[in-house]
Protein backbone atom coordinates (compact mmCIF):
# COMPACT_ATOMS: atom_id res chain seq x y z
CA UNK A 1 0.00 0.00 0.00
CA UNK A 2 1.35 3.39 -0.93
CA UNK A 3 1.95 6.18 1.56
CA UNK A 4 -0.57 8.46 -0.14
CA UNK A 5 -3.34 5.93 0.17
CA UNK A 6 -2.39 5.21 3.79
CA UNK A 7 -2.50 8.89 4.69
CA UNK A 8 -5.88 9.23 3.06
CA UNK A 9 -7.13 6.25 5.04
CA UNK A 10 -5.81 7.77 8.26
CA UNK A 11 -7.32 11.12 7.41
CA UNK A 12 -10.76 9.70 6.79
CA UNK A 13 -10.68 7.27 9.65
CA UNK A 14 -13.69 7.33 11.89
CA UNK A 15 -12.84 8.11 15.46
CA UNK A 16 -14.47 5.02 16.83
CA UNK A 17 -12.96 2.67 14.28
CA UNK A 18 -9.35 1.51 14.21
CA UNK A 19 -7.22 1.51 11.05
CA UNK A 20 -7.51 -1.41 8.65
CA UNK A 21 -4.97 -4.21 8.85
CA UNK A 22 -3.24 -3.10 5.64
CA UNK A 23 -2.72 0.37 7.07
CA UNK A 24 -1.37 -0.98 10.34
CA UNK A 25 1.05 -3.16 8.42
CA UNK A 26 2.25 -0.18 6.42
CA UNK A 27 2.62 1.97 9.53
CA UNK A 28 4.94 -0.56 11.11
CA UNK A 29 7.29 -0.29 8.16
CA UNK A 30 6.96 3.44 7.26
CA UNK A 31 8.17 5.95 9.79
CA UNK A 32 6.77 8.99 7.93
CA UNK A 33 3.31 7.55 7.82
CA UNK A 34 3.58 6.55 11.45
CA UNK A 35 4.51 10.10 12.39
CA UNK A 36 1.62 11.38 10.32
CA UNK A 37 -0.77 9.00 12.03
CA UNK A 38 0.46 9.99 15.49
CA UNK A 39 0.20 13.66 14.68
CA UNK A 40 -3.31 13.34 13.31
CA UNK A 41 -4.45 11.35 16.30
CA UNK A 42 -3.06 14.00 18.64
CA UNK A 43 -4.71 16.76 16.68
CA UNK A 44 -8.07 15.02 16.70
CA UNK A 45 -7.74 14.44 20.42
CA UNK A 46 -6.87 18.08 20.95
CA UNK A 47 -9.82 19.35 18.98
CA UNK A 48 -12.07 16.71 20.47
CA UNK A 49 -11.07 17.81 23.95
CA UNK A 50 -12.98 21.02 23.55
CA UNK A 51 -15.82 21.21 25.97
CA UNK A 52 -19.31 21.15 24.69
CA UNK A 53 -21.12 24.24 25.79
CA UNK A 54 -24.77 24.10 26.68
CA UNK A 55 -27.54 26.55 26.07
CA UNK A 56 -28.13 29.06 28.87
CA UNK A 57 -31.01 28.52 31.30
CA UNK A 58 -32.97 31.41 29.86
CA UNK A 59 -32.63 30.10 26.32
CA UNK A 60 -36.26 28.94 26.15
CA UNK A 61 -37.61 32.13 27.68
CA UNK A 62 -35.71 34.29 25.24
CA UNK A 63 -36.72 32.08 22.34
CA UNK A 64 -40.37 32.38 23.36
CA UNK A 65 -40.04 36.15 23.31
CA UNK A 66 -38.48 36.06 19.87
CA UNK A 67 -41.09 33.70 18.53
CA UNK A 68 -43.81 35.92 19.93
CA UNK A 69 -42.23 38.85 18.16
CA UNK A 70 -41.98 36.82 14.97
CA UNK A 71 -45.67 35.99 15.24
CA UNK A 72 -46.57 39.64 15.66
CA UNK A 73 -44.60 40.47 12.55
CA UNK A 74 -46.31 37.66 10.72
CA UNK A 75 -49.72 39.03 11.71
CA UNK A 76 -48.71 42.50 10.55
CA UNK A 77 -47.55 41.10 7.24
CA UNK A 78 -50.82 39.26 6.74
CA UNK A 79 -52.73 42.52 6.97
CA UNK A 80 -51.13 43.59 3.77
CA UNK A 81 -51.62 41.99 0.45
CA UNK A 82 -49.78 38.69 0.05
CA UNK A 83 -46.26 39.32 -1.04
CA UNK A 84 -46.66 43.00 -0.37
CA UNK A 85 -44.44 44.16 2.43
CA UNK A 86 -45.58 47.12 4.56
CA UNK A 87 -42.65 49.17 3.43
CA UNK A 88 -43.54 48.56 -0.18
CA UNK A 89 -46.68 50.68 0.09
CA UNK A 90 -44.78 53.69 1.30
CA UNK A 91 -42.31 53.20 -1.51
CA UNK A 92 -45.14 52.93 -4.01
CA UNK A 93 -46.78 56.12 -2.78
CA UNK A 94 -43.48 57.99 -2.85
CA UNK A 95 -42.75 56.70 -6.34
CA UNK A 96 -46.23 57.72 -7.55
CA UNK A 97 -45.88 61.24 -6.17
CA UNK A 98 -42.45 61.57 -7.73
CA UNK A 99 -43.77 60.32 -11.05
CA UNK A 100 -46.62 62.81 -11.01
CA UNK A 101 -44.26 65.67 -10.20
CA UNK A 102 -41.91 64.65 -12.97
CA UNK A 103 -44.81 64.40 -15.41
CA UNK A 104 -46.01 67.89 -14.47
CA UNK A 105 -42.55 69.37 -14.86
CA UNK A 106 -42.00 67.63 -18.19
CA UNK A 107 -45.40 68.79 -19.44
CA UNK A 108 -44.70 72.36 -18.46
CA UNK A 109 -41.32 72.24 -20.11
CA UNK A 110 -42.47 70.66 -23.36
CA UNK A 111 -45.91 72.13 -23.98
CA UNK A 112 -46.04 74.36 -27.07
CA UNK A 113 -45.59 78.03 -26.27
CA UNK A 114 -47.91 80.61 -27.85
CA UNK A 115 -46.49 81.69 -31.19
CA UNK A 116 -45.87 85.28 -30.35
CA UNK A 117 -43.32 85.68 -33.08
CA UNK A 118 -45.81 84.74 -35.75
CA UNK A 119 -48.47 86.93 -34.30
CA UNK A 120 -46.01 89.76 -33.93
CA UNK A 121 -44.87 89.43 -37.54
CA UNK A 122 -48.43 89.44 -38.79
CA UNK A 123 -49.19 92.43 -36.70
CA UNK A 124 -46.08 94.24 -37.89
CA UNK A 125 -47.06 93.65 -41.52
CA UNK A 126 -50.48 95.14 -41.00
CA UNK A 127 -49.29 98.05 -38.95
CA UNK A 128 -46.54 99.02 -41.36
CA UNK A 129 -49.16 99.57 -44.01
CA UNK A 130 -51.27 101.52 -41.62
CA UNK A 131 -48.27 103.45 -40.38
CA UNK A 132 -47.35 104.43 -43.93
CA UNK A 133 -50.76 105.96 -44.39
CA UNK A 134 -50.50 108.01 -41.27
CA UNK A 135 -46.96 109.25 -41.54
CA UNK A 136 -48.00 112.84 -41.38
CA UNK A 137 -50.28 112.25 -38.48
CA UNK A 138 -49.15 113.16 -35.06
CA UNK A 139 -49.00 110.69 -32.27
CA UNK A 140 -51.51 110.71 -29.49
CA UNK A 141 -50.69 111.90 -26.08
CA UNK A 142 -49.44 109.21 -23.86
CA UNK A 143 -49.14 109.57 -20.19
CA UNK A 144 -47.02 107.33 -18.11
CA UNK A 145 -46.67 106.93 -14.43
CA UNK A 146 -45.01 104.85 -11.75
CA UNK A 147 -46.59 102.08 -9.95
CA UNK A 148 -48.44 102.23 -6.76
CA UNK A 149 -47.08 99.33 -4.77
CA UNK A 150 -43.47 98.17 -4.88
CA UNK A 151 -44.52 94.68 -3.94
CA UNK A 152 -46.48 94.28 -7.11
CA UNK A 153 -43.35 95.01 -9.09
CA UNK A 154 -41.60 92.13 -7.43
CA UNK A 155 -44.47 89.88 -8.18
CA UNK A 156 -44.57 90.63 -11.85
CA UNK A 157 -40.81 90.49 -12.21
CA UNK A 158 -40.45 93.78 -13.93
CA UNK A 159 -37.21 94.80 -15.57
CA UNK A 160 -35.67 98.18 -14.98
CA UNK A 161 -33.76 100.13 -17.57
CA UNK A 162 -32.00 103.00 -15.85
CA UNK A 163 -34.73 105.01 -14.26
CA UNK A 164 -37.20 104.30 -16.99
CA UNK A 165 -39.18 101.35 -17.88
CA UNK A 166 -40.02 100.48 -21.44
CA UNK A 167 -43.12 98.66 -22.43
CA UNK A 168 -43.17 97.58 -26.02
CA UNK A 169 -45.49 95.81 -28.27
CA UNK A 170 -48.83 96.53 -26.69
CA UNK A 171 -50.90 95.07 -29.42
CA UNK A 172 -54.49 95.98 -28.86
CA UNK A 173 -55.65 96.01 -32.43
CA UNK A 174 -58.62 98.27 -32.05
CA UNK A 175 -56.89 100.83 -29.94
CA UNK A 176 -53.63 100.69 -31.79
CA UNK A 177 -55.16 101.16 -35.17
CA UNK A 178 -57.06 104.13 -34.06
CA UNK A 179 -54.07 105.54 -32.31
CA UNK A 180 -52.02 105.22 -35.45
CA UNK A 181 -54.59 106.71 -37.71
CA UNK A 182 -55.88 109.35 -35.44
CA UNK A 183 -54.53 112.83 -35.06
CA UNK A 184 -52.69 113.97 -32.02
CA UNK A 185 -55.66 114.81 -29.95
CA UNK A 186 -56.51 114.52 -26.33
CA UNK A 187 -59.07 111.90 -27.21
CA UNK A 188 -56.62 109.06 -27.58
CA UNK A 189 -54.65 108.46 -24.50
CA UNK A 190 -52.87 105.83 -22.61
CA UNK A 191 -53.04 106.19 -18.90
CA UNK A 192 -51.21 104.57 -16.12
CA UNK A 193 -52.49 104.29 -12.63
CA UNK A 194 -51.23 107.68 -11.54
CA UNK A 195 -52.22 109.53 -14.64
CA UNK A 196 -51.07 113.08 -14.76
CA UNK A 197 -48.69 112.86 -11.90
CA UNK A 198 -45.63 113.03 -14.08
CA UNK A 199 -44.13 115.96 -15.84
CA UNK A 200 -43.90 116.97 -19.46
CA UNK A 201 -40.61 115.16 -20.03
CA UNK A 202 -42.22 111.87 -19.39
CA UNK A 203 -45.02 112.65 -21.74
CA UNK A 204 -42.64 113.68 -24.47
CA UNK A 205 -40.54 110.56 -24.23
CA UNK A 206 -43.59 108.43 -24.25
CA UNK A 207 -44.88 110.25 -27.27
CA UNK A 208 -41.61 109.73 -29.13
CA UNK A 209 -41.60 106.11 -28.29
CA UNK A 210 -45.06 105.76 -29.63
CA UNK A 211 -44.19 107.61 -32.81
CA UNK A 212 -41.07 105.59 -33.47
CA UNK A 213 -42.81 102.37 -33.03
CA UNK A 214 -45.76 103.24 -35.16
CA UNK A 215 -48.75 101.28 -34.10
CA UNK A 216 -46.68 99.31 -31.66
CA UNK A 217 -46.94 101.35 -28.54
CA UNK A 218 -43.80 101.90 -26.57
CA UNK A 219 -44.37 103.53 -23.27
CA UNK A 220 -41.53 104.80 -21.15
CA UNK A 221 -42.45 104.58 -17.56
CA UNK A 222 -40.34 106.59 -15.12
CA UNK A 223 -40.34 103.79 -12.64
CA UNK A 224 -39.68 100.14 -12.74
CA UNK A 225 -42.88 99.41 -10.98
CA UNK A 226 -45.58 100.15 -13.51
CA UNK A 227 -48.37 97.80 -12.92
CA UNK A 228 -51.21 98.88 -15.14
CA UNK A 229 -51.96 100.70 -18.37
CA UNK A 230 -55.25 102.26 -19.27
CA UNK A 231 -56.30 103.04 -22.78
CA UNK A 232 -58.81 105.53 -23.91
CA UNK A 233 -59.62 104.91 -27.51
CA UNK A 234 -61.23 108.26 -28.27
CA UNK A 235 -64.71 106.83 -28.37
CA UNK A 236 -65.36 107.14 -24.71
CA UNK A 237 -64.24 103.58 -24.00
CA UNK A 238 -61.51 102.96 -21.51
CA UNK A 239 -59.60 99.76 -21.44
CA UNK A 240 -57.22 98.53 -18.87
CA UNK A 241 -54.21 96.34 -19.50
CA UNK A 242 -53.04 94.45 -16.49
CA UNK A 243 -49.59 92.94 -16.25
CA UNK A 244 -49.24 89.23 -15.80
CA UNK A 245 -46.18 87.23 -15.04
CA UNK A 246 -45.35 84.66 -17.66
CA UNK A 247 -42.10 82.75 -17.61
CA UNK A 248 -40.35 85.47 -15.66
CA UNK A 249 -41.26 88.04 -18.31
CA UNK A 250 -43.72 90.78 -17.64
CA UNK A 251 -46.58 90.90 -20.07
CA UNK A 252 -49.60 93.03 -20.52
CA UNK A 253 -52.83 91.28 -21.05
CA UNK A 254 -55.45 92.62 -23.37
CA UNK A 255 -58.88 93.11 -21.89
CA UNK A 256 -60.27 90.42 -24.16
CA UNK A 257 -57.30 88.18 -23.20
CA UNK A 258 -56.65 87.44 -26.83
CA UNK A 259 -52.91 87.93 -26.56
CA UNK A 260 -50.12 88.40 -24.19
CA UNK A 261 -47.47 90.86 -25.14
CA UNK A 262 -44.10 90.88 -23.46
CA UNK A 263 -43.09 94.05 -21.75
CA UNK A 264 -39.43 93.26 -21.52
CA UNK A 265 -36.66 95.38 -22.91
CA UNK A 266 -36.23 93.06 -25.85
CA UNK A 267 -39.80 93.52 -26.82
CA UNK A 268 -41.97 91.01 -28.57
CA UNK A 269 -40.63 87.49 -28.71
CA UNK B 1 -51.83 16.97 19.16
CA UNK B 2 -52.59 19.82 21.50
CA UNK B 3 -52.97 23.28 20.10
CA UNK B 4 -52.01 26.21 22.23
CA UNK B 5 -53.80 29.46 21.80
CA UNK B 6 -50.87 31.64 22.72
CA UNK B 7 -47.14 31.43 22.36
CA UNK B 8 -46.88 32.34 26.02
CA UNK B 9 -48.40 29.01 26.89
CA UNK B 10 -45.46 27.32 25.26
CA UNK B 11 -43.18 25.72 27.83
CA UNK B 12 -40.26 24.11 26.12
CA UNK B 13 -39.50 20.69 27.35
CA UNK B 14 -42.29 20.76 29.89
CA UNK B 15 -44.87 19.13 27.74
CA UNK B 16 -44.59 16.45 25.17
CA UNK B 17 -46.76 16.21 22.13
CA UNK B 18 -49.67 13.85 22.55
CA UNK B 19 -48.49 11.75 19.66
CA UNK B 20 -45.46 10.69 21.61
CA UNK B 21 -45.71 7.04 22.27
CA UNK B 22 -44.53 5.37 25.39
CA UNK B 23 -41.94 3.29 23.57
CA UNK B 24 -40.46 5.34 20.79
CA UNK B 25 -39.96 9.07 20.75
CA UNK B 26 -41.30 10.81 17.69
CA UNK B 27 -38.88 11.50 14.90
CA UNK B 28 -37.76 15.02 14.08
CA UNK B 29 -39.87 14.92 10.95
CA UNK B 30 -42.95 14.00 12.94
CA UNK B 31 -42.31 16.81 15.37
CA UNK B 32 -41.90 19.35 12.64
CA UNK B 33 -45.02 18.17 10.86
CA UNK B 34 -46.88 18.50 14.15
CA UNK B 35 -45.47 21.99 14.51
CA UNK B 36 -46.74 22.76 11.05
CA UNK B 37 -50.18 21.67 12.19
CA UNK B 38 -50.03 24.11 15.08
CA UNK B 39 -48.64 21.88 17.82
CA UNK B 40 -46.39 24.18 19.80
CA UNK B 41 -45.35 21.42 22.17
CA UNK B 42 -43.85 19.52 19.25
CA UNK B 43 -41.72 22.50 18.40
CA UNK B 44 -40.72 22.78 22.05
CA UNK B 45 -39.47 19.21 21.88
CA UNK B 46 -37.43 19.98 18.79
CA UNK B 47 -35.87 22.94 20.57
CA UNK B 48 -35.06 20.79 23.55
CA UNK B 49 -33.33 18.24 21.35
CA UNK B 50 -31.16 20.62 19.40
CA UNK B 51 -30.58 23.77 21.44
CA UNK B 52 -27.40 22.44 23.06
CA UNK B 53 -25.89 21.05 19.87
CA UNK B 54 -26.58 24.14 17.83
CA UNK B 55 -25.36 26.52 20.50
CA UNK B 56 -22.16 24.51 20.91
CA UNK B 57 -21.58 24.24 17.18
CA UNK B 58 -22.02 27.95 16.57
CA UNK B 59 -19.87 28.70 19.58
CA UNK B 60 -17.03 26.64 18.08
CA UNK B 61 -17.45 28.48 14.82
CA UNK B 62 -17.47 31.95 16.31
CA UNK B 63 -15.77 31.56 19.70
CA UNK B 64 -18.35 33.96 21.12
CA UNK B 65 -20.83 32.45 23.54
CA UNK B 66 -23.39 35.26 23.65
CA UNK B 67 -23.33 35.57 19.90
CA UNK B 68 -23.68 31.81 19.58
CA UNK B 69 -26.76 31.77 21.80
CA UNK B 70 -28.28 34.58 19.80
CA UNK B 71 -27.61 32.80 16.52
CA UNK B 72 -28.92 29.51 17.88
CA UNK B 73 -32.16 31.22 18.76
CA UNK B 74 -32.29 32.81 15.36
CA UNK B 75 -31.88 29.33 13.89
CA UNK B 76 -34.98 28.10 15.72
CA UNK B 77 -36.94 31.21 14.81
CA UNK B 78 -36.16 30.62 11.15
CA UNK B 79 -37.17 27.01 11.37
CA UNK B 80 -40.43 28.02 13.03
CA UNK B 81 -41.21 30.66 10.46
CA UNK B 82 -40.35 28.36 7.57
CA UNK B 83 -42.10 25.32 9.01
CA UNK B 84 -44.54 25.22 6.11
CA UNK B 85 -41.74 25.12 3.57
CA UNK B 86 -39.79 22.32 5.24
CA UNK B 87 -39.33 19.25 3.06
CA UNK B 88 -38.68 15.86 4.56
CA UNK B 89 -36.33 14.81 1.79
CA UNK B 90 -33.36 14.82 4.16
CA UNK B 91 -32.70 14.65 7.87
CA UNK B 92 -33.89 17.45 10.09
CA UNK B 93 -30.46 17.60 11.71
CA UNK B 94 -28.97 18.37 8.31
CA UNK B 95 -31.57 21.08 7.83
CA UNK B 96 -30.97 22.74 11.18
CA UNK B 97 -27.18 22.51 10.91
CA UNK B 98 -27.33 24.05 7.46
CA UNK B 99 -29.26 27.02 8.80
CA UNK B 100 -26.89 27.34 11.74
CA UNK B 101 -23.86 27.12 9.47
CA UNK B 102 -25.19 29.79 7.17
CA UNK B 103 -25.93 32.08 10.09
CA UNK B 104 -22.50 31.47 11.61
CA UNK B 105 -20.69 32.10 8.33
CA UNK B 106 -22.75 35.23 7.79
CA UNK B 107 -21.77 36.44 11.25
CA UNK B 108 -18.11 35.66 10.61
CA UNK B 109 -18.22 37.69 7.40
CA UNK B 110 -19.94 40.56 9.17
CA UNK B 111 -17.21 40.61 11.76
CA UNK B 112 -14.59 40.54 9.09
CA UNK B 113 -16.19 43.56 7.47
CA UNK B 114 -16.30 45.34 10.76
CA UNK B 115 -12.66 44.40 11.19
CA UNK B 116 -13.20 43.42 14.75
CA UNK B 117 -10.07 42.24 16.43
CA UNK B 118 -10.56 38.97 18.18
CA UNK B 119 -8.58 37.81 21.16
CA UNK B 120 -6.18 36.03 18.90
CA UNK B 121 -6.11 38.73 16.30
CA UNK B 122 -5.34 37.98 12.74
CA UNK B 123 -3.29 39.48 10.00
CA UNK B 124 -3.59 39.00 6.31
CA UNK B 125 -0.62 37.79 4.38
CA UNK B 126 0.29 39.28 1.05
CA UNK B 127 -1.70 36.64 -0.79
CA UNK B 128 -4.82 37.49 1.24
CA UNK B 129 -4.73 34.52 3.59
CA UNK B 130 -5.23 35.07 7.27
CA UNK B 131 -2.63 34.07 9.72
CA UNK B 132 -3.09 33.91 13.43
CA UNK B 133 -1.14 36.09 15.75
CA UNK B 134 -0.75 34.68 19.19
CA UNK B 135 -1.44 37.70 21.33
CA UNK B 136 -1.32 35.37 24.31
CA UNK B 137 1.57 33.12 23.42
CA UNK B 138 2.11 29.82 25.07
CA UNK B 139 3.44 30.28 28.55
CA UNK B 140 6.34 27.87 28.88
CA UNK B 141 6.65 28.22 32.60
CA UNK B 142 5.42 25.19 34.50
CA UNK B 143 1.97 25.59 35.95
CA UNK B 144 1.12 24.09 39.25
CA UNK B 145 -2.46 23.33 38.41
CA UNK B 146 -3.03 20.81 35.63
CA UNK B 147 -6.55 22.11 35.19
CA UNK B 148 -5.16 25.48 34.24
CA UNK B 149 -2.95 23.81 31.67
CA UNK B 150 -5.92 22.07 30.14
CA UNK B 151 -7.95 25.26 30.16
CA UNK B 152 -5.16 27.12 28.47
CA UNK B 153 -4.77 24.43 25.87
CA UNK B 154 -8.46 24.31 25.10
CA UNK B 155 -8.58 28.08 24.80
CA UNK B 156 -5.67 27.99 22.37
CA UNK B 157 -7.38 25.33 20.28
CA UNK B 158 -10.62 27.31 20.23
CA UNK B 159 -8.77 30.43 19.15
CA UNK B 160 -6.88 28.51 16.50
CA UNK B 161 -10.11 27.16 15.06
CA UNK B 162 -11.60 30.61 14.78
CA UNK B 163 -8.61 31.76 12.76
CA UNK B 164 -9.23 29.13 10.10
CA UNK B 165 -10.82 30.29 6.88
CA UNK B 166 -14.55 29.67 7.01
CA UNK B 167 -14.50 27.14 4.19
CA UNK B 168 -12.17 24.94 6.25
CA UNK B 169 -13.59 25.83 9.61
CA UNK B 170 -17.14 24.61 9.12
CA UNK B 171 -16.30 21.11 7.84
CA UNK B 172 -13.54 20.68 10.41
CA UNK B 173 -15.78 21.60 13.31
CA UNK B 174 -18.59 19.45 12.00
CA UNK B 175 -16.22 16.52 11.64
CA UNK B 176 -13.83 16.73 14.59
CA UNK B 177 -16.01 18.53 17.14
CA UNK B 178 -19.54 17.54 16.24
CA UNK B 179 -18.60 14.09 14.92
CA UNK B 180 -20.67 14.24 11.75
CA UNK B 181 -20.01 11.84 8.90
CA UNK B 182 -18.62 13.07 5.61
CA UNK B 183 -21.95 12.40 4.00
CA UNK B 184 -23.81 14.50 6.54
CA UNK B 185 -21.29 17.31 6.25
CA UNK B 186 -21.60 17.26 2.49
CA UNK B 187 -25.36 17.61 2.79
CA UNK B 188 -25.13 20.36 5.38
CA UNK B 189 -22.65 22.35 3.34
CA UNK B 190 -24.34 21.43 0.07
CA UNK B 191 -21.18 20.23 -1.54
CA UNK B 192 -19.58 16.94 -2.54
CA UNK B 193 -17.98 14.49 -0.18
CA UNK B 194 -14.69 14.82 -2.01
CA UNK B 195 -14.66 18.55 -1.42
CA UNK B 196 -15.48 18.03 2.22
CA UNK B 197 -12.62 15.55 2.68
CA UNK B 198 -10.20 17.83 0.93
CA UNK B 199 -11.21 20.84 3.01
CA UNK B 200 -11.02 18.94 6.27
CA UNK B 201 -7.53 17.71 5.41
CA UNK B 202 -6.34 21.21 4.59
CA UNK B 203 -8.00 22.60 7.67
CA UNK B 204 -6.21 20.07 9.82
CA UNK B 205 -2.89 20.95 8.27
CA UNK B 206 -3.48 24.63 9.04
CA UNK B 207 -4.55 23.78 12.55
CA UNK B 208 -1.50 21.59 13.06
CA UNK B 209 0.75 24.49 12.15
CA UNK B 210 -1.01 26.77 14.61
CA UNK B 211 -1.04 24.25 17.45
CA UNK B 212 2.37 22.71 16.95
CA UNK B 213 3.34 23.72 20.47
CA UNK B 214 0.61 21.56 21.92
CA UNK B 215 1.16 18.46 19.80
Amino acid sequence: MKCKAVKREIEELEASVGPPVEVETHLRSCEACRAFSTERAALKALVGSLDKVSAPPDFDWRLRARLSEARSESRRERRWLPGFAPGAQAITVAASVTLILVAVVVYRQTRPAPSYKTQSAEFAATTIKEGAKSEDKAAPIINSAPVAAPNSAKQVGSKEVGRTREVKGVKANNTRTELARGPATQQQRIFTNDLGSRGADDLASAKNSYTDAGPVISVRVPSATASQLRFEDGQGTRRTLSPVNFGGQELFERPDKARLVPASEKGVW
Amino acid sequence: MSTLTSIDELVFGATMPQSVGKCEPPTDHALLEATRDGDEAAFAELVRRYRGQITSYIYRMTNDYDGAVDLAQETFVRIYRARDRYQTSFAFSTYIYRIATNLAISEIRKRKRRRLISLTGSIQTRDGREEAIEINPVDVRPLQDAALVDAERRAAVARAITTLPEKYRAPLVLRDVEGKTYEEIARILETSEGTVKSRISRGRNLLRDKLRAYL
